[in-house]
């Protein structure tokens, strides 16, 4: 159910992007949606689901790398006509993976054994997300008009990040129902963020660049 | 078990001390993104060095010699019409609050070449751009002209 959910509301924000062609402004995240429809679609067809630790693992790996890419090209995007602000927000960026690493390796110190790839996981979600909301925290104070589509992922998905990260430490430390239960809230967290930028790509039509106008 | 929770409680802090002020700005962005690129200021040296900027910025985006000049005109004739209305322009001050400056400062910009600038866009392609957009095309012809 949650991942019908979730495959649903990516397909209509990808559908967004591409019929208006806003997936131009943002491609790391449009491949970060094709990964997650993409993965989605291998779960409920591959035998026995998918489901299991390792090829979570390998997921989220993956999805990872994109998350940060997606961090990257926001940070080069949404700076891009302020060269002054962005060598501070390329700082900010710098600082707050740094602060990841040393949070990561602080938390796995907490908890060896079996748990900890998970807490990794959920950790780096977390740094992700964070390094998301301090950019746009920039943003503001900067008075940078920002590209509605930047916007919904700076605010909206870096918030879906961090609250990730709280509910995939839940279930790595949980058990039984309240795991089931945090996954689902997981899901219908992403399915949220999924709809606003869905909703953002879609009314953000009138942004489009006309023919002529220089990038 | 309390202490192996700590570093979610860490994330979940800055999280919360990043989200407020971003959900108290963000509901009046726009508006004030609006004052920052509108607010029109007495600038010494006259209109000049404005006006060729204008011409350049017309020029680059494609408009002919011959519909340039009246178009340079209502620009002027905009900004001049701004200007002489101080009281409408004490009265946008007053009512922007601490008009934001931060946009400007940085690229060093004064706030008539940013309406300047906007007008140029707007006439040229005969729609009101987002002022991002704006800001992209006035560094890249600031680059051009000191090059």
């Amino acid at each position: 159910m949650s991942n019908a959910l979730l495959v649903t509301a990516a397909c209509l924000a990808l559908g967004a992007l591409l019929t208006w062609g806003a997936w131009r402004a943002h491609l790391a995240l449009s491949a970060y949606l094709v990964l997650i429809v993409g993965l989605n679609f291998w779960q409920v067809t591959a035998p026995h689901g998918g489901a299991n630790a390792a090829t979570f693992v390998g997921q989220e790996v993956t999805a990872m790398v994109l998350r940060y890419a997606v961090v990257v090209e926001a940070l080069l995007r949404a700076f891009k006509p302020l060269p002054g602000a962005r060598r501070v927000a390329a700082g900010v960026v710098l600082c707050a993976c740094l602060a990841t690493v040393a949070l990561l390796a602080w938390g796995l110190s907490l908890a060896a054994g079996p748990r900890a790839t998970f807490r990794a996981l959920a950790l780096a979600n977390g740094g992700a997300g964070l390094t998301l909301l301090a950019l746009r925290a920039l943003t503001l104070h900067y008075y940078l008009p920002v590209h509605p589509l930047h916007r919904v992922t700076l605010t909206w998905f870096g918030a879906y990040l961090v609250l990730r990260s709280l509910l995939l430490g839940a279930a790595t430390e949980w058990s039984g129902t309240l795991r089931v239960q945090a996954v689902t809230v997981s899901s219908v967290a992403w399915a949220g963020w999924a709809l606003v930028l869905a909703w953002a790509a879609w009314t953000g039509q009138r942004w489009r660049r006309p023919h002529g106008i220089p990038s | 078990m309390t202490v192996a929770l700590a570093p979610y409680g860490i994330v979940a802090s800055l999280a919360l001390v990043l989200l407020l002020p971003i959900a108290r700005s963000a509901r009046d962005e726009r508006a004030r993104a609006c004052w920052a690129w509108s607010l029109p200021e007495p600038q010494a040296g006259g209109l000049a060095p404005v006006v060729d900027l204008a011409t350049f910025a017309l020029r680059r985006a494609g408009v002919g010699s011959r519909a340039l000049g009246p178009v340079v005109r209502a620009c002027s004739a905009e900004i001049t019409r701004a200007l002489a209305h101080q009281e409408l322009w004490s009265r946008l001050r007053a009512a922007s609050g601490n008009a934001p400056q931060g946009t400007r400062r940085t690229l060093g910009l004064t706030a008539i070449e940013a309406r300047l600038c906007i007008l140029s866009l707007k006439f040229a392609y005969g729609i009101e751009r987002r002022g991002w957009q704006c800001v992209g095309h006035f560094v890249d012809l600031r680059r051009r002209l000191r090059s």
